[in-house]
């Protein structure tokens, strides 16, 4: 082999050695490539998906709640988001047009957040360390705000729809609106209840798009327009809501109360017509401050609270009575301010008692003793029957949240003592909702029906076509007693507001039923001194009742808590203002029966003329007898309590009468402010021992006595 | 020696026009989304790679009929490297586009003078060593003259800069030198050196390393360093075993920038999986089994070194650029030969292979002494 062939040979050895690395290289590469093709794909390919996959929700519209008029009370309006998609943002900073800290700053005066704040959105990344595709800067900015960041023409920075929810009455109805989240979401009230049918179903665009967000033209695009959410209508009156806040906001000022809270509700159907609570907070700054500080607030006390009902619960108890027919009109139940249960004994509100009294008065006057007396008859049994069936204890089943139970001690571990003091509505705690159910069943001839808030569930199309999804119909849930017990009992509420503790809810030519309620206030156990929970139950027009109220003060000023010149007032106003809205016209028939008395002002020494303005004021006819333009003598005497209308007689004379003798008036029932006004007006000196309501006075009703006489009233804490 | 020349090399020939129709749909699709938006023209890059497929396949075919022996010819060589120097320096003085400076235009196209360096540089180092004879196993007499030439050109090309061509020059005149017959001693010690070179290079120069840290964890800076890596994983990833079909891939909606270029091959693997990945593999295992088969036969040394030499220009060229694609390599920009869109580089690439198939006309096989 000569040198050349040796060359040769060395040559061809090193090729093929050549090509054996270039083999063996390319074996590894195709190695890789099964590796990564065929073991490592799938994940490869999900995270590849991830990127070109757009998934974006489209929110839809929040429905609006209504009142049952269709009155907005909760809408949602058009605002605008900010949203940061990050593949534009970060080529743009690649390409050295903008930097990040640019973006943010420019953003930064617009939205009013901080540019770190910014800076720390855009550069926000996934738990696992890949960037996010994109990022929400802000929500719920407004369209002004949106159209100059529009004009920045920011890389990546898109804006787009949003929606934000407004309560065009600011508090109004608050506490059963409820609120919403960042989200809008419902988080309370009505907004959580509803919140599946409100907040409709969001939209989602799926599909593959570019590095850009563009779509890309393979697949097709996976769009689901948004369903908007559907309307909400209450069965709340937006009118009589209003006349319930009207009151309610005077009643705080006015008897410096913790809170108050009402619910009007129609017996009929179980629609609630309207309900509050004050103070109350406003929905479209749900939180200020303190955030567990401010979810207190959101508390509607109406549903989601227990209070003690005291004595608005005899009208249950009275329910018992007549429906188990263990009391007849015949029946005297003699009060002397306590009774002895077991070897306790057990005063009535009013210590000097109430003496003789039937079934009806012991009702008028709210007297312990009659009750305690009903509650023997009645014995445990009974009255938890009757407990059960009026749904004390458990849950209306309303459509709110977060509704209580109310608290109710089991049976077996009610002796008598305890018995007793139920039967007078001690010892026992509901909701107001549960209460005025109840209450309604009677004003509903024994009918109880669902207490619900929705009426009924709209939908508007894109076309602005309005459906009803779902209505709402009343429901029965039983019988508690008969038609005719209903009625019978209703016929005495009528008299508790016409002669006895509620007068203050009389309004004339209506029939209007009720029920006071003062109860002190258990705290940790123990009855509190001088925090009371004043209650007035109602129902008008008694003999069909359209509409059932419960009212209750929670810790009324102690110098005036008494339920009948508390809750009875401002109950009244809300019963007047409900029948001028409905226009009901005043029942003739109501007239007759009405008590409403009058003392017979002071009046001597004026002209005709005077008196005539004052009389009429009083609701009195006159006649007049003599001649002469000043009023010498007036029959009966001022102070002599006689019924509106009567037509007392005026003598004329030249002058007043020298003897100026008064009749002293009736002063039981009346609080000492009342009695210090009436009084002043007949010129009378009172003194008083004891503090609350005139129970009796040193004087009968009727004395003639001279001006300078003075008299002791006997006042007594109500507590009924 | 004789005249007579026998036909070229069949497989070698087919291997290189499937090679090209493969490149030229695969260009069109990688091409079209982003042609379609920057230049309102769907077929943009299609067109003008049909041209230079046209092209290429010209200088193939003339390249396939011209005696490579002549190449030997003194003038052409002096006049050859004379004109690639002169090249390699202009070039440093043209605009940079994306921060290097490789292109010299010229009318609408544009050349790249280092593709012309990589032709020169095999034909002139495979003359020098067959004239150096034994003289080749010295280090200085042989080795080192060889390396100064390669590393010379190397120089130009570094200044560009052009990272990557540095390397497959450097490669390629590695190979020549291993086929030339240089002792492997001192081989094994340039390979050190090298090894410590780049180390040193790559300390140096921050970028580097960032791109190094990038292969190795390119989900660590996805969008930066890692961002290319990632991409083209995701396309090998859902491309799978048999991939989304052609024209179906999702990578070049802009998520791969310029696919037609060095990420071509992604594409590949995405729409046509790992079978059509494993097809184009194995197409320049044939190309480069029948290179070198060629180069064994050659009837010459200096055959043998040209063909060897083009052979693992094709085979280091599509192993870095495989390599790159599947994230074994931190990412230098390697158009994979015959497939990527190319311009000069791919009539550069068919000329070299017409050379190669000139050879296999002079094979043992084809001819009589």
């Amino acid at each position: 082999m000569s040198s050349n062939q040796k060359t040769n040979m060395l040559v061809k050895k090193r090729v093929v050695y050549m090509l054996l690395i270039i083999l063996a290289v390319q074996f590894v590469i195709m190695l890789r490539y099964a590796w990564v093709q065929i073991v490592w794909s799938p994940q490869l390919q999900k995270w590849a998906v991830e990127q070109w996959t757009n998934d974006t929700k489209i929110d839809a519209k929040r429905g609006k709640i209504l009142d049952r008029n269709g009155s907005p009370l909760a809408v949602s309006g058009n605002v605008e988001r900010v949203d940061a998609f990050m593949k534009d943002i970060n080529e743009a900073v690649k390409n050295k047009k903008i930097t990040k800290e640019e973006i943010a700053e420019k953003l930064s005066p617009i939205i009013g957040m901080t540019k770190e704040a910014i800076l720390k959105k855009l550069n926000k990344r996934l738990p696992n360390g890949l960037p996010l595709s994109s990022v929400t800067i802000i929500r719920r900015i407004e369209k002004e705000q949106g159209n100059k960041i529009r004009e920045l023409k920011l890389p990546g920075i898109v804006i787009t729809e949003d929606t934000k929810r407004y309560y065009p009455n600011g508090n109004f109805l608050a506490h059963v609106l409820g609120n919403t989240n960042i989200d809008g979401d419902g988080r309370a009230g009505i907004e959580l209840q509803y919140n599946e049918e409100l907040k409709g179903t969001p939209g989602r665009f799926m599909g593959e798009t570019d590095a850009y967000h563009r779509e890309m033209p393979y697949s097709m695009a996976n769009y689901v327009a948004p369903k908007n959410g559907n309307d909400i209508v209450l069965t709340i009156d937006q009118s009589i809501q209003y006349f319930v806040e009207k009151q309610l906001e005077r009643g705080l000022v006015e008897y410096k109360a913790k809170q108050i809270s009402a619910i009007v509700m129609d017996p009929k159907t179980g629609e609630i017509l309207a309900m509050a609570n004050k103070p109350d907070y406003d929905p479209n700054n749900p939180v200020t401050g303190d955030v567990s500080e401010s979810i207190k607030k959101w508390r509607n006390r109406a549903v989601n609270d227990v209070f003690e009902p005291g004595s608005v619960l005899k009208v249950i108890t009275a329910a018992a009575a007549i429906e188990e027919n263990i009391v007849s009109d015949e029946d005297r139940f003699v009060c002397h301010g306590s009774k002895k249960v077991a070897d306790r004994i057990i005063h009535c509100w009013k210590r000097t008692g109430h003496g003789t009294q039937n079934f009806a008065q012991i009702l008028q006057n709210s007297c312990n003793v009659g009750f305690m007396e009903l509650g023997e008859r009645l014995g445990k049994e009974k009255l938890y029957k009757y407990w059960n069936l009026f749904g004390f204890g458990k849950k209306t089943n309303i459509d709110f949240p977060g509704e209580e139970n109310g608290i109710i001690r089991p049976i077996e571990r009610v002796n008598k003592v305890e018995l007793v003091n139920q039967a007078f509505g001690q010892g026992i705690s509901v909701t107001m909702i549960q209460y005025l159910t109840a209450l309604a069943a009677v004003a509903n001839d024994g009918k109880m029906m669902q207490p619900h808030l929705l009426k009924q569930v709209l939908y508007t199309d894109e076309n602005g076509n309005t459906s009803i999804v779902k209505e709402y119909k009343p429901k029965v849930l039983k019988q508690v007693m008969s038609a005719e017990s209903a009625r019978k009992l209703r016929a005495i509420l009528e008299t508790v507001v016409s002669v006895g503790a509620g007068k203050k809810a009389y309004l004339e030519g209506y029939h209007v039923g009720g029920k006071t309620g003062t109860a002190q206030k258990v705290i940790n156990g123990v009855y509190a001194n001088g925090k009371y929970i004043s209650s007035f139950a109602s129902m008008a027009p008694c003999s069909n009742p359209e509409f059932v109220i419960i009212l209750s003060i929670d810790e009324p000023d102690p110098s005036n808590y008494y339920s009948g010149s508390t809750a009875a007032p401002l109950t009244k106003q809300i019963i007047e203002d409900i029948f001028r809205y409905r226009n009901i016209p005043p029942d003739a028939t109501a007239n007759k029966e009405a008590v409403r008395e009058v003392v017979i002002p002071e009046i001597r020494g004026l002209t005709v003329e005077e008196a005539n303005k004052i009389l009429r004021n009083n609701k009195l006819n006159f006649e007049t007898q003599g001649n002469g333009s000043i009023i010498y003598d007036v029959s009966p005497t001022p102070g002599v309590t006689v019924r509106e209308n009567t037509k007392i007689t005026l003598y004329l004379g030249m002058d007043k009468n020298k003897n100026e003798k008064v009749a002293v008036p009736n002063f039981t029932g009346m609080t000492k402010k009342e009695i210090n006004e009436l009084a002043k007006s007949l010129g009378i000196k009172v003194s008083y021992l004891g503090d609350g309501i005139g129970v009796s006075q040193s004087l009968q009703p009727g004395t003639e006595i001279d001006k300078s006489t003075e008299i002791e009233i006997i006042l007594e804490q109500p507590e009924d | 020696m004789s005249k007579k020349r026998g036909p070229i090399d069949f497989p070698l020939f087919i291997t290189i026009l499937i090679l090209l129709s493969i490149g030229v749909v695969m260009v069109f699709s990688a091409s079209m989304v982003e042609d379609y938006k920057i230049y309102n023209d769907t077929y943009y890059h299609l067109k003008k790679q049909i041209l230079w497929a046209f092209l290429g396949i010209f200088a193939m075919m003339f390249m396939a009929n011209f005696d490579y022996r002549k190449l030997r010819n003194k003038k052409i060589l002096v006049f050859g490297m004379l004109i690639t120097i002169a090249l390699l320096i202009i070039v440093l003085f043209m605009p940079a586009r994306k921060g290097a400076t490789r292109w010299i235009g010229i009318g609408g196209a544009s050349i790249q003078p280092s593709e012309l360096a990589k032709m020169m540089l095999i034909i002139y180092l495979s003359d020098n060593i067959v004239r150096k004879g034994e003289k080749i196993k010295s280090f200085t007499k042989g080795v080192l003259p060889v390396l100064i030439i390669a590393s010379f050109f190397a120089l130009l090309i570094i200044l560009e800069p052009n990272m990557s061509t540095t390397v497959i020059i450097m490669a390629v005149a590695f190979s020549l030198l291993f086929v030339g017959g240089a002792k492997i001693q001192q081989l094994a010690g340039i390979v050190l050196l090298g090894v410590a070179v780049a180390a040193v290079g790559i300390i140096i120069e921050p970028y580097r390393m960032r791109r190094l840290t990038g292969f190795i964890d390119p989900f660590k800076d996805p969008l930066d360093t890692g961002y290319q890596a990632i991409q083209s994983l995701y396309a090998l990833g859902s491309g799978g075993l048999f991939g989304m079909g052609l024209g179906q891939s999702r990578q070049k909606w802009h998520y791969i920038p310029e696919a037609q270029n060095d990420f071509i091959f992604s594409i590949i693997c995405e729409e046509l999986g790992y079978i059509g990945a494993l097809f184009v593999i194995i197409l320049f295992v044939v190309l480069v089994w029948r290179g070198l088969k060629i180069a064994v036969t050659s009837r010459d040394k200096f055959g043998t070194l040209v063909a060897a030499g083009i052979t693992s220009l094709m085979a280091v060229q599509s192993s870095i650029n495989f390599l790159v694609v599947a994230s074994f390599m931190p990412v230098t920009g390697v158009p994979l030969p015959l497939i990527s869109y190319g311009g000069s580089s791919l009539v550069f690439t068919m000329a070299l292979l017409g050379i190669l198939l000139n050879i296999s006309r002079y094979t043992v096989k084809n001819g009589v002494e």
